[in-house]
């Protein structure tokens, strides 16, 4: 042990002394540091990069949470919000459309950084010597799959970006600046990783918190939908790649080793605080409002006390007296959808069997639990879906819930969308509809089944399950519909299913101060 | 806690008591005698006369004469500052009459150079020295550095924040940091380095030494960068026991705070005026979302509905108010609503005048000093004690400082100091207070109907600040305890050994418990934060003097320093107590709740130095310094650094020539000299930077590892090199006129930065050596005795500075036009229609600071005008905010579209002016007039200036900007759009401030220059005539008023010119009160 008080002390014993005999001093300048450990000090044995490993898992997790990042970035550009009655704090051009070149464009440095740490951790992970090669491959599959995770997120959301593949060591010199890599070597890099990180998982998940083999092949399945749809011209799909989302998908349950399954109870029980108490759930984002991290996602979509009129007060969640929140809420486009195909069979009720007489109509259980629409003129819609906790004691509510990344019936319903977009799957896209239909307390779907109108039921049914799960913009891209969903689309650049060169505007452009510090970049096109 | 400091008054008082008793002893015999000059033959008033051995004696009155009671065979020292001492043994005399001869050594001032000192004949860098006592009267605010503002030719001094305790921030000779407060001077107070001299008390500093060019900061090496000043604390005289009693009280006044208000109707008026310009006066918001909102009426009855108790807004239906209340309640207002034409009825409450409220202060000060042949001693004592400004501000200290010096036999001595101070603060809730309370409208609810603070707690950036003091325990205490040692020894004639020991602990101790209350309910916060920071030193020091063949004079040292430092912090948090009675976060709830963390390094550092300095004749000047530091911070193989200064001069007037020259009657003396040096800088520089660091976090109950900091082994020492010249010449006999003129260019080189990164490295930057920087200036300093009849005197002293320049030289090659970092593109002022510039950030050749800002074309008046504008031009910043208006309505500000490409964003920005002053004035001017029947009067006027800079007005812009149904507005608001006609500013409303983006951009006509001339300080001080002072056995006895930051000529519209780096930062840190005090100062 390292005994710094001691060590002072007996410094200045022995410079007393030699002052005193005139004798030169040795050299005393290496000091031990105590707070952190220096760069030479790390990497030493395997629990060094399990350790690692738990620190990506956090800072993915800050980067879902801060600023509300990925709900601007994906939910709050789609028609499921719009921005709210208070505080234009965090509403912005993006989820406008109105960005430009010089206003409202993004910074993905909190994106590369933990990029940086995955390349880091499959460098150093190298050196360090393992009793057993399964741990390590496992502890790089993490690496892997965040890595691709990551490199997923950025290519949808500004296009083409830089590859980077070492961990930065400081300086970057003038003939090492990374230009934009096409989008097609980033998804060559993307799909890669995803198959390394499958490959070294083992089965089975410990702790739905953490990532998986199981989640890896959820990423997988998004990946492949994402090459497969989105970026070939509407209903010319690549077929290999829609297969082999289709059979990342079919994976997953082998993958999960029977921790995950399609839950045939009542919805609302889907949504716990903690991700583990799901069997819903493939992978999710850990928050807790007093261990931390916390999450401040939600409460931007909740209202304040006192913006509920005093009759609804207590029928809700919302939150008591913080100030700043509903700086986005949900649009009025949920409400019709929602309000689609919502006719109920009583006998198919799997849950509520004493007080509805048959065929009487009835709510989407999920609009009931997702949505409030506050004064019932669709001008004040309020999310509720992760209501968090409320703790009297402290006057306040913490929007805590874990947010899902990955849960069954997202991939359900993503295999529905491959199957009808290969087209002759009919009866089993609408075997997958029935299925999250029926749970939410609705009867089978009883609209048309031609491959158009299904697509259309999907991109809806998508909606209503995954509400505020991040999944609305990326399902409106895929299909080549933001404009056709999304009004503020519409207005400031039009519609995208007729004019592809529209299709520039679902890239963000880059911040100027992200230009300036690396003069390869080009400003993403049509900015 | 106000109670606890009442004992310290007590014994302050009680040991001024005994003290003065101390005098009073056994009498035996009498002499008297008169003293005079050898000189001239003059009688001395104010010699020193001790009777060896003990501390009974006297001084000389104005005729020179004295009468003292002496023990049989007493020996008498005669001693007088500028005249060599005398002894003389008493015998059977009974009168003795002396003569002193003028010791022309002690004529010259004496100046300190570091480690040692030097006459300032034979100085060649650049050293200020400022003598402390006048300055000691000034009510500067708890920090001793304040008093200097405007004192100190090339030392710029910024009391940005109006808090007691605050330290300014300080920047010597422009600095090479971009922007202001990264230049913190090195302090040496009683030889030994301190992080600031906060806790000094300013009655207790015999000097200010600032060293200001790096020939000089040179013996301080690797920290001393950007100047260093150094402070002694007093020293005892081989003389009589002095006791020494001060008293003050201060007055802080803070009406320069306030904003020129509207009238209740007026402001009741614009308030509810917004719901008219917003379109849909029952708007959601304003009918259930913003009930709180000063301008949504509220209902009177507690039956009503929608009625919320404690409802922060008290507007309310007239008829409402009648019908329930019986009639208008005393002090109420009447006024018709503009939006119904229904009567409307209110309290009137200025929170302006509840919150912006003086504060006062006392401070005691006792010294007790005095010498024999074989010790000299001080001892002082100081309590201050300030009730501050505002709300939340408090500040008391406590000062203890005692040195004693023993003379063991004739080649040896030792001595040793021991100083330590208390700083206890209510913290509160900082400088909220002050933001808050400028906001707070007039209908909003001050106190309950019970007289407590109502808490407003609708709206938490106008909490009520009464209410959150009521539930908020916040505290500092800092402690400081300096003891050394030290020892000389003469080993032979001329040479001394003199090794020092030190031991000096810091702690911060803070402690936080929020109370339950409305506002944040039973959750109780509580913080707690322990810092100790224990450092020993050890020096040793070896200097050598002698004057060979009486033409060369030699004065060497040589010496070494090893610090080694322990610095530790323990942070706690928790919240959940159940009790408000127990303050500590044990009471807080188990487990997860409470978070500990502690912090550790043990910096080290090395130095070793020598210094020499030899003059021929006193003609030809030469001086040498070097040093040669170790820092713990670099690595192995950087963790060295070398320091030289070399500086010459030439005492021109010594030279035989000179008298032959005709010029001797008018031109007395002049010195010619120039110096080159190097010192360094680590400041704000962590291990870490070299090291790279892993930083631990947690994940679902997990704790994991993440790099945080990118190592850079390659790092070395921040260097500025510094040349400079300059001539110190005096004019004229009797009148002396003094004129100092410097000339100074530094740059820095490798500097400590934070260079960017590119954003794919996932890292915003890492430090590195980057770039040479550099500042260049002159400095005019000048003192003249104007006049000097023997009873009036007129001596002005002063200071004109130049900043030459202020730029980047040199930054590392990344391919960008002048190798720029940062910026941001703007249109080309001389080819507006081509590719726009890249400006801001750190460019090669360019100055730092410029401000950049949108052209303002006035009002839109009409629908007419709006039409054209809109069909000219798209406001791309209005359109992209939350509630987009793309187009502009009468009332908005019209920008002018610089590229004319039809667009208005932030291209459409041009150079508006530096942020920065390039020029100062300081100018003090002192009268005095004496008698010796009457006494002598004083005073003392301390003007400063700056020009050159620009501000943001970001306080009026707000002021306008924030009138909108939530905030005060200001008489301003008067001056904005409501028809055509009316041009000085924007619409004030809030649809039109959100939606426009009228005001929050940077432009006219709230960017204004911010030059002024400042009245420091003035003093009238008044020294009662000896014959009166006699009486009460005082040797000395005089009372003053003085003044402090009393008042600004300037165009500036804010409230304070000097509180640079302003824009937001003027509307949240209140500027520095005006403040005046008066005290008596007694010695016996």
């Amino acid at each position: 042990m390292r005994k710094p008080m001691k060590n002072i002390f007996k410094r200045f014993k022995l410079i007393v002394l030699s002052t005193v005999l005139f004798v030169g001093c040795e050299n005393h300048l290496d000091v031990d540091t105590f707070n952190n450990i220096t760069g030479s000090g790390f990497w030493q044995s395997p629990t060094d990069a399990v350790s690692y490993a738990v620190g990506l898992h956090a800072d993915v997790a800050d980067l879902w949470d801060s600023g509300n990042n990925t709900l601007n970035w994906t939910d709050g550009r789609s028609d499921l919000f719009t921005p709210g009655a208070l505080g234009p704090r965090l509403t912005g051009p993006a989820q406008l459309h109105t960005q430009t070149a010089l206003i409202g464009g993004g910074d993905w440095t909190s994106r590369y950084n933990i990029i940086h740490h995955c390349n880091l951790m499959l460098r150093e992970i190298e050196n360090i010597t393992f009793a057993d090669v399964d741990e390590k491959n496992a502890l790089a599959a993490q690496a892997y799959f965040f890595r691709a995770f990551i490199y997923f997120d950025l290519v949808r959301v500004f296009g083409a970006v830089p590859l980077v593949l070492e961990p930065t060591e400081g300086k970057v010199a003038e003939e090492n600046l990374i230009p934009r890599a096409a989008v097609d070597d980033v998804f060559a890099q993307i799909k890669a990783d995803v198959d390394r990180a499958i490959a070294g998982f083992p089965d089975g998940i410990a702790d739905k918190n953490f990532v998986s083999r199981a989640a890896a092949y959820a990423l997988k399945a998004e990946v492949y939908m994402w090459t497969g749809r989105a970026l070939t011209a509407r209903n010319s799909p690549v077929v290999a790649d829609l297969n082999t989302a289709i059979e990342a998908i079919d994976a997953i349950l082998a993958a999960s080793a029977g921790s995950v399954s399609f839950v045939d109870t009542d919805w609302k029980s889907i949504f716990t605080r903690q991700a583990n108490d799901s069997p819903e759930y493939i992978w999710a984002t850990f928050y807790d409002y007093i261990i931390g991290p916390q999450n401040n996602v939600h409460d931007a979509i909740t209202l304040r006390i006192d913006n509920v009129p005093v009759e609804m007060q207590g029928t809700f969640p919302i939150a008591v007296t913080d100030e700043g929140l509903n700086r986005i809420q949900i649009g009025a486009n949920m409400n019709t959808i929602f309000k689609k195909y919502q006719t109920v069979d009583a006998h198919d009720d799997p849950f509520d069997k004493t007080d509805v007489p048959p065929y009487t109509d009835r709510r989407d259980l999920r609009d009931i639990n997702s949505i409030v629409d506050l004064l019932g003129d669709q001008t004040t819609i309020v999310c509720i879906k992760f209501p968090g906790i409320l703790v009297e004691a402290d006057n306040r509510r913490y929007w805590d819930n874990d947010i899902p990344v990955y849960r069954w019936s997202d991939m359900l319903l993503l295999k529905a969308e491959a199957l009808n977009t290969l087209g002759g799957n009919e009866a089993e896209v609408v075997n997958i509809l029935n299925m999250t239909r029926n749970r939410a307390g609705l009867a089978d779907y009883p609209g048309a089944t031609d491959q158009e109108t299904l697509e259309d039921e999907i991109l809806d049914e998508r909606a209503r399950e995954l509400l505020a799960e991040n999944k609305r913009w990326w399902d409106l891209i895929r299909s080549h519909k933001a404009g056709n969903n999304v009004p503020r689309f519409m207005d400031n650049r039009g519609d995208d299913s007729v004019d592809p060169s529209l299709w520039n505007f679902y890239y963000w452009s880059i911040d100027e101060s992200v230009l300036l510090k690396n003069n390869t970049l080009v400003q993403s096109p049509g900015y | 806690m106000k109670n606890k400091y009442n004992f310290i008054k007590s014994a302050v008082c009680i040991c001024l008591i005994y003290l003065t008793h101390l005098s009073v002893f056994a009498q035996e015999k009498t002499i008297t005698g008169k003293i005079t000059s050898q000189e001239d033959g003059t009688p001395l008033p104010g010699v020193n006369i001790l009777v060896k051995g003990t501390t009974s004696g006297t001084i000389t009155d104005v005729d020179g004469k004295y009468a003292l009671t002496v023990p049989e065979n007493a020996t008498i020292s005669y001693s007088m500052i500028g005249f060599e001492p005398q002894e003389v043994a008493v015998g059977d005399q009974s009168v003795v009459d002396i003569v002193l001869a003028v010791d022309i050594r002690q004529l010259q001032e004496i100046v300190i150079t570091g480690y040692g000192e030097q006459s300032r004949a034979t100085v060649t860098t650049s050293i200020l020295t400022v003598d402390a006592e006048p300055l000691q009267n000034i009510p500067a605010g708890g920090n001793a550095l304040n008093s200097l503002i405007g004192k100190a030719s090339g030392v710029q001094i910024l009391q940005n924040d109006g808090r007691s305790g605050t330290a300014p921030a300080i920047q010597i000779r422009g600095g090479t940091t971009p922007g202001f407060g990264g230049d913190t001077p090195l302090y040496i107070v009683d030889g030994f380095i301190q992080n600031d001299i906060g806790a000094l008390d300013m009655n207790d500093i015999e000097e200010f030494t600032i060293l200001k060019d790096a020939a000089s900061t040179a013996i301080y090496g690797a920290q001393a960068a950007n100047g260093v000043i150094i402070v002694n604390t007093r020293k005892g005289k081989r003389d009589k026991v002095r006791v020494q009693f001060k008293y003050s009280h201060e007055s802080l006044n803070v009406d320069r705070y306030k904003i020129k208000t509207l009238t209740p109707e007026e402001e009741m008026y614009y308030l509810r005026m917004q719901y008219l310009n917003y379109g849909d006066p029952l708007a959601y918001q304003f009918v259930s979302g913003r009930a709180e909102w000063y301008s949504a009426v509220q209902p009177f009855d507690p039956s009503q509905e929608g009625y919320v108790e404690n409802n922060a807004s008290q507007l309310h239906w007239l008829d409402d108010v009648i019908q329930f209340n019986g009639g208008l309640p005393n002090g109420w207002h009447t006024t018709v609503d503009p939006v119904t034409g229904r009567q409307l009825a209110f309290p009137v409450n200025d929170w302006q005048d509840a919150i912006f409220t003086d504060g006062s202060g006392d401070s005691y000060f006792v010294n007790v000093s005095g010498g024999t042949d074989n010790a000299i001693y001080s001892m002082s004592m100081s309590y201050y004690d300030q009730t501050g400004i505002g709300v939340f501000n408090d500040y008391r200290r406590f000062y203890l400082n005692a040195n004693a010096e023993f003379q063991l036999s004739d080649k040896v001595k030792t001595g040793l100091n021991l100083n330590y101070s208390v700083e206890d603060e209510n913290l509160g809730e900082g400088n909220q207070w002050y933001q808050r309370s400028a906001r707070q409208s007039i209908t909003t609810r001050l106190y309950n109907e019970d007289g407590s603070p109502a808490p407003n707690f609708k709206n938490s950036g106008k909490w009520n600040p009464f209410y959150y003091e009521n539930f908020l325990e916040r505290d500092r205490i800092g402690t400081n305890i300096r003891l050394n040692a030290f020892a000389e020894w003469e080993i032979t004639d001329g040479l001394i050994f003199k090794p020092s020991i030190l031991l000096n602990q810091e702690t911060d101790n803070f402690s936080s418990l929020v109370l339950a209350n409305l506002v944040t309910g039973e959750r109780r916060d509580q913080e707690a934060f322990i810092r100790d920071i224990l450092s020993t030193q050890v020096s040793g020091l070896l200097t050598y003097e002698r004057t060979f063949n009486q033409v060369h004079s030699l004065n060497a040292l040589a010496g070494f320093e090893f610090r080694n430092t322990f610095d530790y912090t323990v942070t706690g948090t928790g919240f959940g107590s159940s009790t408000d009675l127990i303050r500590t976060i044990n009471s807080a709830l188990p487990g997860e709740n409470t978070q500990i963390e502690s912090e550790l390094i043990t910096p080290a550092i090395q130095s070793w130095f020598g210094q020499v300095s030899y003059n021929y004749d006193m003609r030809y000047l030469l001086n040498l310094t070097l040093r040669y530091d170790g820092s713990f911070k670099f690595t192995e193989e950087n963790q060295w650094g070398l320091f030289p200064g070399i500086s010459a001069g030439w005492n021109v007037h010594e030279e035989d020539f000179w008298d032959g020259l005709g010029v001797s009657s008018w031109f007395k003396r002049a010195k010619i000299k120039a110096a080159y040096g190097e010192a360094g800088k680590t400041a704000g520089l962590s291990i870490n930077d070299t090291q790279g660091a892993y930083s631990t976090l947690s994940y679902a109950n997990v704790g994991g590892v993440l790099q945080t900091t990118l190592q850079n082994t390659a790092l070395v020492w921040e260097t500025t090199r510094e040349w400079g010249g300059g001539s110190e010449m005096t004019f004229l006999q009797g009148e002396n006129l003094n004129v100092n003129i410097e000339y100074y260019s530094k740059s820095a080189v490798d500097r400590l930065f934070l260079e960017p990164l590119p954003s794919f490295t996932g890292f915003t930057g890492v430090t590195t050596n980057v770039g040479t920087f550099e500042s260049r200036g002159i400095e005019i300093a000048y003192d003249a005795d104007i006049m000097n009849t023997g009873r009036f005197s007129w001596n002005v002293n002063g200071f004109v500075d130049f900043l030459l320049s202020q730029k980047t030289k040199k930054l590392p090659d990344n391919g960008a036009e002048k190798n720029r970092i940062g910026g941001f593109f703007v249109t080309n002022p001389n080819n507006p229609t081509g590719d726009p510039i890249l400006v801001g950030g750190l460019a090669e050749g360019e100055r730092f600071g410029a401000i950049y800002g949108y052209v303002n074309d006035g009002v839109i008046q009409n629908w007419d005008e709006a039409d054209a504008y809109n069909e000219a031009v798209f406001d791309e910043i209005s359109a992209s905010s939350r509630n987009q208006r793309q187009f502009k309505v009468p009332g908005d500000y019209r920008w002018a579209d610089l590229n004319g490409d039809g667009l208005i964003n932030s291209l459409d920005q041009e150079f508006k002016g530096w942020s920065t002053p390039d020029k100062r004035f300081g100018l003090t001017q002192s009268f005095q007039y004496s008698t010796p029947n009457y006494g002598d009067l004083r005073l003392s006027i301390t003007l400063e200036a700056t020009t050159g800079a620009v501000a943001d007005d970001w306080h009026t812009m707000r002021m306008i900007a924030q009138a909108q149904g939530g905030d005060r507005p200001a008489s301003v608001v008067r001056g904005s759009w409501i028809e055509d006609g009316d041009t000085q500013f924007a619409s004030y409303t809030w649809a039109n401030r959100h939606t426009a983006w009228n005001f929050e951009r940077r432009s006219e006509p709230f960017m204004q220059s911010s030059d002024y001339i400042a009245l420091r300080n003035v003093e009238l001080n008044y020294t009662f005539p000896t014959t009166l002072t006699d009486k009460i056995g005082a040797e000395k006895a005089s009372i003053f008023v003085s003044g402090y930051n009393l008042g600004f000529l300037t165009d500036y519209k804010g409230p304070d010119p000097s509180q640079v780096d302003g824009q937001d930062l003027i509307s949240r840190i209140p500027p520095a009160p005006k403040t005046i005090n008066f005290g008596v100062d007694i010695t016996f």
